[in-house]
């Protein structure tokens, strides 16, 4: 199918997509005529209602999976994620936490209550487990902070929260706290097929300081570009936005090649636990992908830490580094979700063999092809046991 | 040993096959004497031994051991080392009058620039400022010393073949051409593996592992040579701090001593206030390090490290080339001080070349010893208008002798469009292209200025920059055109190793 023929559909003007739209040839539309749809998660939970007529066809590929949000909410990310650990040390296998200890509230108050006395010089960061760029967060060190949820009036509030131990020693650079935003396109969850993309590293514009009278001060803790560009610092040129090539420099001389090899594959790790987690609950629709933006926490251990996963990244640009790299983002996803063959045959992702790196997007894991090679290992290694680790890089 | 290099024995990336002597002249061996630091060694050394075996004479093994046991032996060597080193490098022509003259000149103007601007803002150099006026403007940057450099005339009677008329150093200076630095620079032969070329290429981990290896064994040795000859062949990241310390030869551990003495220069600099030359450093940081996308995080750390630097009398003291001039300013209480006391004065661009130490080396400290040893063995020379060799107006030579030679046509064409290729690369080479390659490739470049305690590789890289982006320049038709291929932001892309192994050794790509 020429790629004259494609046509694609986009809700809000963004244009870092419709660039690359262009680019690639296609063809825009407005009608239910699309081959790939830049869709909203609101329009994407529409169609896949059940009450929904609508179906969609072979050739149809959307950006969200209609269920995103057992990742992409937190209180949900929370629940699938311990319960995953748990299934996985009933079976035997050690999986490090890498959420820090987090509770619902309302509905965990008293178990938190507990908790918190138990560390009462802790602090702790409050989240909507609903909303986006840093609204609404705020971190707590007293119970009395949050007497309302005590209180049982709160239940009828539809916003739950979650709690989560504050990371107080994050990795500091040049004095100050910044977290990392990773991309990573995900084609199919069962099996699964991952692939990791670009990263950077949002700086905080005021240095770090664990001091308690300073928890008030957004512009030293959250680093969500959209708080601390009201910040007199922020520079327009930059964005307080690094590389993670300069991050990986850095580390490899100021902690060593091994240390800093080991935070690397330690973020793959937690990258695909994450997916593990979910894995059976996703509605693993074949005309589905997702690109998300997942936000770790570095800390000084060189430990990573899973903040949370955002279904629908900023496809803003606020540099021009920034829309460089966000343009060569949306060309690879483009390049992997939309086959070369994309007639009405089209199965989806997992008949077209296994994942393969594509641009700046390496294959993280490719569930498939990796289960297939350890069985074709211990057959051939009849008592060997070595499970090999599927291939994995950050460049 | 790497199984898959081609042979080439001894093996070139292994440094310990190398042999280091050092044959004591007499001068070297007064200058040990002089040494205060061996001094102080050996007395130690002497309390050592006498107190460990007061009666039995003491043998040269009982001696060498002693002195293995004290950690002395790799201070001594390397003292002995850097000692020979300067002796080979001083002076043993006089200076070109016309040299000389601009060299005044140019202090004198940058005296007049910065009183000017203390004038402008209202101020003394040093005082109280009560000013509401901040107006601050840089008093000199690389421009300026460019044209303080291009207007040094020739002079007549030096040999006249060594005269083209074609650059813009109208000097007769001898530069190396292009066998020379084929062999003194074989290291960098493609047939050997580079940081820089051979770690990102498939079947690098091997590379990377036995690299790592030499590495450490090259750090236990802890001699300056050896680790110079490691570095040329590219030094990876982990390792690089370590490296460069032994390269400029500073302490092993930054203990207490090295601490007390950096903190009393931020003291210095934060009890005394110099007026305009602080504002000037200042500014240099906040405008280039904040806006930087590399740097930003650092702008604090590199703040304090330049005013610091400004404090060190020591840089005065010990640097090859003494580039400017501190003003000589009388206190109110007769006291009698330099500004600054590092007899380097601001201007635009100066903490381009601290900053890529930021992403070496963590600790402030370091960063500081680092950059104060770079400085004053290499940036001072790029800094000093001086006909040496090495130093930048022979540089500049170099730069315009290679291109000329390696792409007449090129240089011929850019003339016609009225570009003199200096101007371009002036800027490249004054600053030692931070303000160009991203720093991963610039800290490899680094590494081999470290390793060859030289600066012409800066000439070499800029002349094969213009050949590599030849066929394009050929095609320019104005002088805007050709600032908008060599723009320093396309440098963003240039891989500098495979680059400096084109041009040298071109006849391996055919």
């Amino acid at each position: 199918m020429s790629s004259q023929r494609i046509k694609w559909k986009i809700e809000y003007e963004k244009s870092v997509i419709c660039q690359n739209f262009d680019r690639k040839g296609y063809v825009r539309t407005e009608g239910d005529d699309w081959n790939i749809f830049w869709a909203t998660v609101g329009t994407v939970k529409q169609i896949f209602n059940p009450d929904s007529s609508q179906r969609l066809m072979d050739n149809q590929v959307i950006n969200h999976f209609p269920n995103h949000y057992e990742l992409t909410r937190k209180d949900n990310l929370v629940k699938n994620i311990k319960r995953y650990i748990k299934e996985q040390q009933k079976e035997g296998k050690q999986v490090d936490d890498f959420l820090p200890v987090t509770y619902l509230l309302p509905s965990d108050y008293s178990l938190f209550v507990e908790e918190f006395r138990r560390y009462p010089n802790a602090m702790w960061i409050m989240k909507p487990s609903n909303a986006a760029q840093g609204k609404g967060i705020f971190i707590i060190n007293k119970l009395q902070q949050i007497k309302k949820w005590s209180t049982g009036r709160f239940a009828r509030d539809q916003q739950t929260y979650v709690v989560s131990r504050y990371i107080e020693n994050p990795l500091l650079i040049g004095g100050k706290k910044f977290d990392l935003r990773i991309y990573v396109l995900i084609t199919s969850f069962r099996p699964l097929r991952m692939y990791l993309g670009d990263g950077f590293a949002r700086f905080c514009n005021v240095k770090y300081s664990s001091d308690v009278g300073e928890i008030d001060n957004p512009f030293m803790h959250l680093t969500n570009v959209s708080i601390q560009k009201h910040n007199e610092d922020y520079n327009y040129n930059h964005g307080g936005k690094w590389n993670v090539q300069n991050l990986r420099l850095y580390l490899e001389s100021t902690r060593g090649l091994a240390a800093t090899q080991k935070l690397f594959n330690d973020i793959d790790d937690l990258l695909v636990h994450s997916a593990k987690a979910v894995q059976n609950v996703m509605i693993n629709d074949r005309h589905c992908f997702e690109c998300y933006g997942y936000d770790l926490l570095l800390d000084d251990n060189l430990k990573p830490w899973l903040v949370e996963v955002n279904a629908s990244p900023s496809l803003n640009a606020t540099t021009q580094m920034d829309k460089e790299m966000k343009t060569t983002l949306i060309r690879d996803v483009l390049d992997i979700v939309v086959p070369e063959e994309f007639g009405s045959d089209y199965r989806g992702p997992n008949t077209q063999g296994p994942c393969r790196d594509q641009g700046d997007f390496v294959v993280l894991y490719d569930e498939a092809a990796s289960n297939e090679k350890a069985l074709r290992e211990a057959e051939l290694k009849a008592g060997q046991k070595e499970k090999k680790k599927a291939v994995r890089s950050w460049k | 040993m790497d199984q898959s290099a081609p042979h080439h024995p001894p093996h070139p990336s292994n440094p310990l096959n190398h042999h280091h002597t050092v044959t004591p002249s007499s001068a070297l061996l007064s200058s040990l004497h002089l040494d205060p630091f061996l001094h102080l060694s050996l007395l130690h050394l002497k309390k050592n031994l006498i107190a460990s075996s007061p009666t039995t004479p003491h043998t040269v093994e009982s001696l060498k051991s002693a002195m293995l046991e004290l950690g002395l032996t790799p201070k001594i060597r390397n003292l002995a080392y850097s000692l020979s080193c300067s002796e080979r490098d001083r002076k043993s022509t006089p200076e070109i009058l016309q040299v000389e003259q601009a060299r005044d000149d140019w202090r004198q103007s940058i005296y007049d620039e910065l009183l000017s601007v203390c004038s402008e803002r209202g101020v003394s150099i040093v005082g109280p400022d009560t000013q509401q006026n901040k107006k601050i403007r840089y008093i000199f940057d690389s421009e300026d010393l460019f044209d303080a450099i291009k207007r040094i005339p020739c002079s007549s009677n030096l040999n006249a073949s060594l005269c083209h008329n074609y650059g813009l150093i109208k000097l007769r200076l001898s530069t190396p051409d292009h066998s020379v630095l084929r062999t003194k620079f074989s290291e960098l032969h493609p047939c050997n593996r580079h940081y820089g070329v051979d770690e990102i290429m498939t079947g690098s981990s091997k590379f990377i592992q036995h690299r790592q290896e030499v590495g450490v064994k090259v750090l236990q040795e802890s001699y300056v040579p050896i680790s110079r000859q490691y570095a040329r062949y590219g030094i990876p990241a982990s390792l690089r701090p370590e490296i460069y310390r032994v390269c400029l030869n500073l302490p092993r551990t930054f203990g207490a001593k090295e601490g007390e003495y950096y903190k009393s220069l931020r003291e210095k600099a934060r009890a005394i206030k110099y007026n305009v030359v602080d504002e000037l450093f200042e500014m240099d940081s906040q405008t280039i390090i904040s806006n930087s996308m590399s740097f930003f995080p650092f702008v604090e750390n590199i703040t304090n490290v330049v005013l610091a630097f400004s404090r060190d009398s020591w840089v005065a003291q010990n640097s090859t080339y003494a580039a400017h001039e501190s003003i000589k300013y009388e206190m109110s209480d007769g006291t009698n001080v330099s500004i600054p006391s590092s007899g380097v004065q601001p201007f635009k661009g100066f903490v381009n070349y601290i900053a890529p130490l930021s992403l070496v080396y963590e600790d402030e400290e370091r960063i500081y010893f680092t950059f104060r040893g770079m400085y004053s063995r290499l940036w001072c020379k790029l800094n000093v208008i001086s006909s040496d060799s090495g130093a930048l107006i022979h540089l500049c030579k170099t730069f315009e002798d290679l291109l000329l030679a390696w792409d007449p046509a090129l240089f011929m064409h850019l003339l016609s469009v009225n570009v003199d290729p200096l101007s371009i690369a002036f800027s490249w080479i004054h600053l030692a292209f931070t303000n160009v390659l991203e720093t991963e490739q610039l800290l490899l470049l680094w590494d081999r200025l470290v390793g060859y305690d030289d600066l012409l590789l800066l000439p070499v890289l800029s002349a094969a920059i213009f050949t590599f982006r030849s066929e394009t320049l050929m095609c320019t038709s104005s002088a805007q055109e050709v600032k908008d291929i060599l723009d320093n932001n396309s440098g963003r892309r240039i891989k500098v190793i495979p680059l400096l192994q084109a041009a040298l050794f071109r006849e391996c790509f055919k």
